[in-house]
């Protein structure tokens, strides 16, 4: 993927620190033209919330690991959260995070390193527990791994303990970086994944599916687990068929297995992201279904749209393989039922669910 | 940064036209005065006067540009007073940037902006200041956020609304997040969509989701307002409608709208109220079903004098033969408006 960025800011006090050096170096060999400065010297910088143009170094003040805020009245599939940048250089019409950052710029905690220890404290603390941990929330977790190297740092730490596994959720194929790791343990590589007109119309900067499916494949040669996320699911005129041929490239470029989880979610959002949308991306259908308020504040599609939308999506890619860990994401017990023939009932049922296919990838 | 200080002489104090100074349209610049109401200021110009003088600049070519005190002329000129003591500097003595801010500090000293003064205050402030300063220095004055897209949103408010949209975000008829939906469609539906919800008398929640269907549905249709809207003059608003009065038929058209907008989600409403309204349910009972099927549950809601008579309510109400037609709302949801895809563009 091309990025944009021009500037690059390092917080003042973490010029010296390998992260920020590393990065510096990498930006230098891929984007010899972006300025680098530190943060007190901000003045040429103008810029717009939106803006991909600047990438900030900077020390996270607050808690590296976080459960997944997940929504109210919904079933949440008890996610980590690790917290190690926001904003993203792709420009996906849908994406919630702009209406969730207030802040400019692409935003990359240089202080990780000293935060992991924390993190992993946690982690060893609680050994009967398992930790789904992952970066791709609030950031995608590859894109900007080029130059920030988060792959081949986190991979190592995470690899070394037996109740945790650590995913990297991406719209790109930047596998460089984890293909380099001497070790595959407890790590799984995953995608984004739409309909071939969604991703082309939608998905500003990222890759096509084949691009991502081709990036799985090569991870999956190498020896990691891979997983799927067909988040967000959109319907429109042709839904149907625009799905089936991405299951149709899936299956022409991958074998079913190691599939660790394929999640499905349908498209939901606060309402003030439709008046963003609509700015930001005129030309985007994502606002045009029939969204109804939820119990939680957001928007979602009216159920039976969402229940035709995940059966659909169930039925083919269990003709694909029955064992692919299919799960919905915050998704209420009646659309469980409905749509997948099983209701976990609770978030903790959705969490143990996913713990066994954890320890049936990993032991 | 440091603000700005001005610090006024007395200047000169002249009798001034009212007639002559109202009637100059350069001596409006400075005016931070929208969608006001001169009555009670009137009441008191006619009972003690004008107590505080306004000021006036007289500008480079000898005309009179009025800084402060635009309202007190209007009143005096409604009260047929043709002359009213003013403050009047020469141009040297008050450049325009310092006008402006005289002008600025009074009326916050006094009053508090609607959202249309507020956006006159930041035009006539961008044509002294750059917009960094206007963001950081005067926005918090007039309880704005220092946001960028805080800033452009209301300059294309000021810009781009008509004077009736305006008037109504001013007297708090429209709130601030319909005229945003509005801004986002052409010059000619904005007008078509404000006329017709101005016809409609429409309150200020009814407001919202009149413009927020009528804009969906243009998009999701890629057809202006006047097409859009055009369906409904025919259905709900020929002369011949039985729809006699207007709040009737506004709740008519936003039916209209909602079952446009929502096909499904309406069918469903209408074939659970059908299904609902088949029971005989007892007096003082009533089953309320979750409006979106978002909800599992249906709920029941029965008063009752004392035990005997709940008992008999509830044997009521369980023996009636619709009870085993009544199935999940999500299976009853299911059930109807199987009609396929929503329209795109």
């Amino acid at each position: 993927m091309r990025y944009s960025i021009t500037d690059i800011l390092i917080d003042s006090g973490l010029d010296d620190s390998p992260f920020a050096k590393r990065a510096v170096d990498n930006v230098r060999r891929l984007l010899p033209k972006a300025t680098i400065s530190t943060a007190h010297d901000t003045g040429h910088l103008k810029q717009d919330q939106f803006s991909k143009h600047v990438l900030y170094l900077l020390a996270y003040p607050g808690q590296f690991l976080k459960p997944c805020p997940g929504t109210t009245e919904h079933i949440c599939c008890g996610y980590q959260i690790l917290n190690v940048g926001t904003g993203c250089p792709m420009d996906c019409s849908y994406c919630i995070l702009q209406s969730y950052f207030n802040q400019p710029g692409l935003r990359v905690f240089a202080n990780i390193e000293s935060g992991l220890k924390e993190v992993l404290k946690r982690i060893d603390s609680k050994p009967n527990r398992i930790f789904r941990v992952g970066t791709g929330e609030f950031t995608d977790s590859l894109a900007l791994d080029p130059i920030v190297g988060w792959a081949e740092l986190l991979i190592p730490y995470f690899s070394s303990r037996k109740n945790a596994v650590l995913e990297l959720k991406t719209k790109t194929d930047h596998i460089h970086g984890a293909l380099s790791c001497n070790t595959r343990e407890r790590i799984i590589m995953s995608w984004s994944l739409n309909s071939p007109m969604i991703a082309s119309r939608e998905e500003h900067g990222a890759v096509s599916l084949r691009r991502r499916l081709e990036a799985a494949k090569s991870c999956q040669a190498e020896g990691f687990a891979i997983g799927f996320h067909f988040d967000p699911l959109i319907y429109y005129p042709g839904w149907k068929e625009d799905y089936l041929r991405t299951l149709d490239l899936m299956d022409k470029v991958l074998e079913p297995e190691r599939i660790i989880w394929i999640s499905l979610g349908s498209f939901r959002f606060m309402p003030s992201l439709k008046r963003i949308i609509r700015k930001r991306h005129p030309n985007s259908i994502v606002t045009n279904g029939e969204f109804v308020p939820g119990k939680d504040g957001k928007m979602r599609y009216f159920k039976p749209i969402r229940v035709e939308l995940y059966s659909f999506m169930r039925e083919h890619l269990e003709k694909w393989s029955p064992d692919l860990g299919l799960y919905l994401c915050m998704e209420a017990p009646d659309v469980w039922e409905t749509s997948m023939g099983w209701n976990p009932v609770n978030s903790e049922g959705l969490s143990a669910f996913l713990d066994e296919r954890v320890r049936k990838i990993f032991g | 940064m440091e603000m700005p200080k001005i610090y006024l002489p007395l200047g000169t104090l002249k009798k001034i036209s009212v007639a002559d100074v109202l009637s100059d349209s350069n001596s409006r610049q400075y005016l931070m005065s929208f969608g006001f109401d001169l009555d009670e200021l009137k009441t008191s110009i006619a009972t003690v006067g004008i107590i505080n003088p306004p000021i006036l600049r007289q500008n480079e070519g000898g005309k009179i540009e009025i800084v402060t005190g635009y309202r007190r002329l209007r009143a005096a000129s409604e009260l047929h007073i043709e002359q009213v003591t003013s403050r009047v500097f020469l141009h040297n003595e008050l450049a325009p940037d310092q006008a402006l801010l005289v002008a600025l500090y009074e009326n916050l000293s006094i009053r508090t902006f609607n959202i249309i003064e507020k956006a006159l205050v930041l035009r006539n402030l961008s044509r002294f200041y750059g917009k960094e300063e206007i963001i950081r220095t005067y926005m918090p004055l007039l309880g704005l956020p220092k946001r960028d897209e805080v800033y452009r949103q209301y300059l294309e408010m000021e810009k781009t609304l008509s004077e009736p949209i305006k008037e109504a975000l001013a007297n708090g008829k429209i709130q601030m997040k319909t005229a945003e939906i509005l801004l986002e469609v052409d010059d000619n539906s904005r007008e078509i969509i404000s006329h017709f919800g101005s016809a409609l008398n429409l309150n200020i929640n009814q407001w919202h989701q009149f413009v927020d269907l009528t804009v969906d549905l243009m998009n999701i249709e890629n057809r202006p307002a006047s097409e859009v809207l055009e369906e409904i003059d025919i259905n709900l608003l020929k002369p011949a409608s039985t729809i006699s009065n207007l709040p009737q038929q506004a709740n008519a058209v936003l039916n209209f709208l909602k079952s446009k907008r929502h096909p499904r989600a309406t069918a469903f409403q209408k074939q659970i109220r059908k299904k609902l309204g088949k029971m005989k349910l007892p007096e003082g009972a009533r089953i309320v079903f979750p409006y979106y099927a978002e909800e599992p549950e249906y709920r029941l809601e029965v008063s009752f004098k004392d035990g005997p008579s709940l008992r008999e309510r509830l044997l009521k109400i369980a023996n009636d033969p619709m009870l085993h037609s009544i199935r999940l709302p999500l299976i009853e949801a299911i059930s109807v408006g199987q009609t396929g895809e929503i329209p795109g563009k």
